[in-house]
């Protein structure tokens, strides 16, 4: 209670302090008012984690009812995941922004935005009445988007922005429904009441009560073919921004679809089938455009689709593992996803934020444009370049763990099952090793075009190292990183129990130790893999001090004057994979065909080439044009004239006079019928 | 530790004895069979020399590639015995370890920043991302198949009895071969022959390496055959007792260096496009293993 009353007194407080103090200090205003709301909820996300969960009552007024505020092990996580992202990102804020010389007011309200998101992500971890849930929802969604059109002078950045804030709402519409539904059927706004509520329903109900939500949070998530917002986004938005956004406003759809989909009496499988294939088609298919666009921020993005997607396979095989009444796979699906979350929420952010570093440096997003900048800012490069290997889930790196756990779950579903179930999981299991395959593909075109080679172009000013306010929140989140890798297996211990007080309590209980042993192993062998490259590394310096080294230009074919835009590049190491998926990575050239007989082009020629989402254009775009279309047809409702908008006042309380005429009349005739036949 | 010795002991001969089928089909006499050991002793005593635009990330791959091929090997059982390190899912670590020595590889050739070796690179990235879901899926249906995760396991409960786990197996060894052949960028995937850096895959990518280093990654190619000849040996070993499956070892991994062997006199290299097409069908043929599995299993119904 008074915990509550304190994050949204300090909200306010630090909202009011920041338009006080000056240009320079808001920031650390910002941080501070952050870190006082975290500090206040880690004790109870603390205690939650060890098994204690905090419950209370606020009373709330006649409208919203009761608000029951829970924080259990769940929320704890995400919480503790929300708190570590957030006060790196506005660390690293502090200093990226300095960049930009912005004015005061606009600093004001960016950092204001900063710790209402935070509050609102903290508190709707935690708040468990749809309503107020609701209220956050918003308050979260309107926050990200002051915070995206940080940049409003430019056009592009302000649609984005506006293409974010429609596509929230579309969400809220979804969320509203489902939410007003239960409450009209049940009159209680607590979530608890959904359960109750769908005890004795069809499974059908339950089905499309919960598809419902899970579109409403699929839009916010970013699951396929609700994404499109974020390709659009995460580029526009500052670096830190990007990082909050892709760690933690993606990941509180993840939570959305976990908190409500665990409420579910009955029907798991069905519901676990679904988002077991609809996160399939996402990682794929983010993956896939991750790999071909030269955006880096973009490509960053996609990517982020692409880790939605693993985690929906974690949650989806969760659930599948709750219809089938095995603990295990539950235990594994949903362990996988949680770690996945917390994982993804580090090494993005890291990757956003060194993003940032490279274009602060660079002023540009285009990778194609860059090369060799490993030489100029090898801390950066070595940050990015564990944050690469992590996100590919490539062992000793830390996302390998939660990956290997999602497997397992897989693997473990095979004991049960008939040939759908068993084809589903084979599917995934294929998929999951694709989006591996291909991740690889994308990080080392992303990292060897960027870091890598010699410089492609010349940039406005020589590139150096970012200050050192721009790398220490990057070693914070990359100690992070290395702290899971060094301990899986008390992380598994945590979700382990996190996902055992979610599960029904007539499942049988579960024995992990099998699992947590193997989890030790993988940390063995991680280190047995580490030693053997020392060992060879040793060896290698033993021997070959002893011969001569000499240095030469890169042998280039016998051709002796390469320049650098010899170099391969970025789209030419995708285009093969582009071409074999051409069907998903739709691309645009730009083009003057030379005419007949034109053998040598008098006048320059140029060419241009990108890559359309397939989505927004073969979906979005044509069901927009429609909708429009048959807007125009009623348009003249909304003419912007107020004496019209009188009358439709007017109007609708005429029909509510003339229902409730109606409604008199039909009653006083039915009793006349009944009483004189 | 057993399969350790075995692999070492078998990758010294295996690219020797591909090299002299390869020589005999084609009417030649050609060289002894230890030669390619000869040539990575040789490279392993040579200086090095070093393009100026490489950084540390060039002259660290090869040891990253290395010790990753080294860490796969580890995971490997040999009949009842299990590897050095065996858990549950190992197999799912060893795809993933050797994944992180292709990400150096590839890394280390855009590092140069040649015209050509990119290329390679873009080329070996795309065929071992293609090939990743027949291990999986290939792996997947064993697990199924005998109920359990790990390499030693799953060798271990493989008994083969009836004529459709015969089938499977032969399949499985199939894939296996091919699976081998794309990653250690054989024919008919890639010609290790050619000489136009244009059609090469594995050669053009490691264009720079030289001395120490291509040593090791000659070595660790090497190694690799040596490491997909056991996955096929443990295939059909499984519950022999070792001083059969010890010359049943060699026995199998002669044969796949001569089936090799044949395969590349006897096969004209794909066209580059035409590679993922063929890559692909692999996993439609680990698919096949998949419901062979579920034939088995009577589920398929």
């Amino acid at each position: 209670m008074t915990l509550i009353t304190a994050i949204l007194l300090v909200t306010l407080l630090t909202s009011l302090l920041i338009g006080r103090v000056k240009t320079d200090r808001k920031m650390w205003f910002a941080l501070a008012g952050i870190g006082i709301n975290a500090v206040a909820t880690t004790l109870p996300a603390l205690q939650a984690l060890g098994g204690i969960p905090t419950e209370a009552m606020l009373g709330g007024n006649h409208i919203t009812g009761p608000i029951p505020i829970r924080i259990d092990g769940l929320s704890a996580w995400f919480m503790l995941t929300i708190h570590l992202i957030s006060l790196t990102g506005v660390l690293y804020g502090i200093s990226y922004l300095k960049g930009y010389r912005a004015t005061s007011g606009k600093t004001t309200l960016h950092a204001c935005a900063l710790v209402v998101l935070h509050a609102s992500l903290t508190l709707l971890c935690a708040v468990q009445n749809s309503l107020i849930f609701l209220i956050l929802w918003e308050m979260m969604a309107i926050s990200a988007f002051i915070l995206v059109i940080f940049e409003n002078e430019k056009m592009a950045t302000l649609k984005a922005g506006i293409n974010y804030l429609i596509q929230s709402h579309i969400s809220i519409v979804f969320l509203m429904t489902a939410f007003i539904w239960i409450a009209v059927q049940t009159g209680s706004y607590d979530f608890k009441a959904m359960g109750s509520y769908l005890t004795d329903k069809h499974p059908l109900t339950c089905y499309l009560l919960l598809m419902m939500l899970l579109v409403g949070f699929a839009f916010k998530a970013g699951f396929v073919p609700f994404h499109t917002w974020l390709p659009l986004a995460h580029p526009a938005a500052p670096a830190h921004v990007s990082g909050i956004m892709s760690g933690l406003i993606v990941k509180i759809g993840i939570f959305g679809i976990l908190r409500m989909g665990l409420l579910l009496p009955a029907g798991h499988l069905p519901v676990g089938q679904t988002i077991l294939m609809l996160s399939l088609a996402t990682g794929i298919y983010g993956i896939l455009n991750a790999t071909v666009h030269r955006d880096y921020k973009r490509m960053l993005a996609y990517c982020t689709i692409d880790n939605i997607g693993i985690i929906g396979i974690g949650i989806g095989i969760g659930f599948i593992g709750l219809g089938i009444q095995s603990p295990t796979v539950c235990y594994l699906g949903f362990g996988g996803a949680l770690l996945h979350v917390l994982n993804h929420a580090i090494f993005k952010s890291l990757l956003f934020m060194a993003a940032g570093n490279i274009y602060q440096q660079t002023h540009t997003l285009n990778m194609e444009h860059l090369g060799g900048l490993f030489r100029r800012m090898p801390q950066t490069g070595f940050i990015f370049l564990a944050g690469a290997l992590a996100i590919g889930g490539i062992p000793p790196f830390s996302g390998f763990i939660s990956e290997f756990c999602i497997y397992s779950g897989i693997l473990e579903g095979f004991d049960h099952g008939n040939i759908a179930l068993l084809s589903s999981y084979i599917l995934a299991f294929g998929g999951l090793s694709l989006i591996g395959g291909l991740s690889v593909m994308t990080f080392t075109k992303s990292f060897g075009i960027i870091f890598l080679g010699t410089p492609r172009r010349a940039l406005p000013h020589p590139v150096e190292e970012s200050p050192l306010m721009m790398r220490v929140p990057l070693y914070i989140l990359a100690a992070a990183m290395g702290l899971m890798m060094v301990f899986p297996h008390r992380l598994m211990e945590l979700t382990g129990d996190i996902t055992c007080a979610l599960l029904p309590s007539h499942l049988p209980s579960i024995d992990m130790g099998a699992h947590q042993q193997t989890f030790i192993h993988i940390a063995w062998a991680s280190a047995a893999f580490i030693l053997t490259g020392i060992v060879v590394w040793q060896l290698r310096r033993v021997i070959t001090t002893r011969h001569p080294s000499k240095q030469s230009p890169t042998w280039g074919c016998a051709y002796t004057a390469p320049t650098s835009k010899c170099q391969y590049t970025g789209k030419s190491f995708a285009k093969p994979l582009a071409k074999h998926f051409n069907l998903i990575l739709r691309e645009h050239k730009r083009f003057r065909p030379l005419a007949e007989g034109e053998r040598y082009p008098q006048e320059s020629r140029h060419y241009m080439s990108h890559y359309s989402d397939a989505v927004q254009e073969r979906v979005i775009t044509p069901l927009n044009k429609r909708l429009l279309y048959a807007a125009n047809y009623i348009k003249f409702i909304q003419n912007g004239k107020v004496q019209w908008y009188v009358l439709y006042g007017l109007l609708f309380i005429v029909l509510i006079v003339g229902i409730g005429w109606w409604q008199s009349l039909t009653t006083l005739f039915h009793e006349i019928i009944t009483n004189h036949p | 530790m057993l399969s350790l010795v075995l692999i070492f002991i078998a990758s010294l001969f295996f690219t020797g004895i591909v090299i002299r089928t390869k020589s005999l089909a084609s009417g030649r006499k050609g060289p002894g069979v230890m030669q390619p050991l000869y040539d990575v002793v040789r490279l392993f005593r040579k200086g090095s020399v070093y393009s100026p635009t490489t950084t540390v990330i060039f002259q660290v791959a090869p040891t990253v590639y290395f010790a990753s091929v080294v860490m796969a090997i580890l995971l490997l059982p040999m009949g009842q015995m299990p590897g050095v390190l065996s858990f549950d899912g190992d197999f799912i670590f060893f795809a993933y370890i050797l994944a992180l020595g292709k990400f150096f590889n590839i890394i280390a050739a855009l590092d140069t920043g040649s015209s050509f070796q990119g290329m390679g690179a873009s080329r070996e990235a795309l065929f071992s991302m293609f090939a990743e879901p027949a291990f999986f899926i290939l792996m997947g249906s064993m697990a199924l198949l005998t109920g359990h995760t790990s390499f030693h396991d799953i060798f271990a409960e493989l008994h083969l009895g009836s004529t459709i786990n015969y089938a499977l197996a032969g399949l499985a060894s199939f894939v296996l071969v091919m699976i081998a052949m794309i990653e250690n960028s054989r024919m008919p995937i890639d010609d290790p022959k050619t000489h136009l850096e244009l059609t090469m895959v594995h050669e053009v990518m490691i264009l720079d390496n030289s001395g120490f280093d291509l040593g090791l990654i000659t070595a660790a190619g090497y190694l690799k055959f040596a490491m997909y000849g056991t996955l096929i040996v443990n295939l059909f070993v499984g519950s022999t007792d070792p001083q059969y499956a010890i010359p049943l070892f060699f026995a199998i991994q002669a044969l796949m260096a001569v089936s090799v062997g044949l395969i590349e006199s006897f096969m004209a290299r794909f066209r580059m496009s035409h590679n993922a097409q063929f890559i692909v069908a692999l996993s439609s043929v680990a698919l096949l293993i998949f419901f062979g599995v579920l034939l088995v299993l009577n589920k398929l119904v």
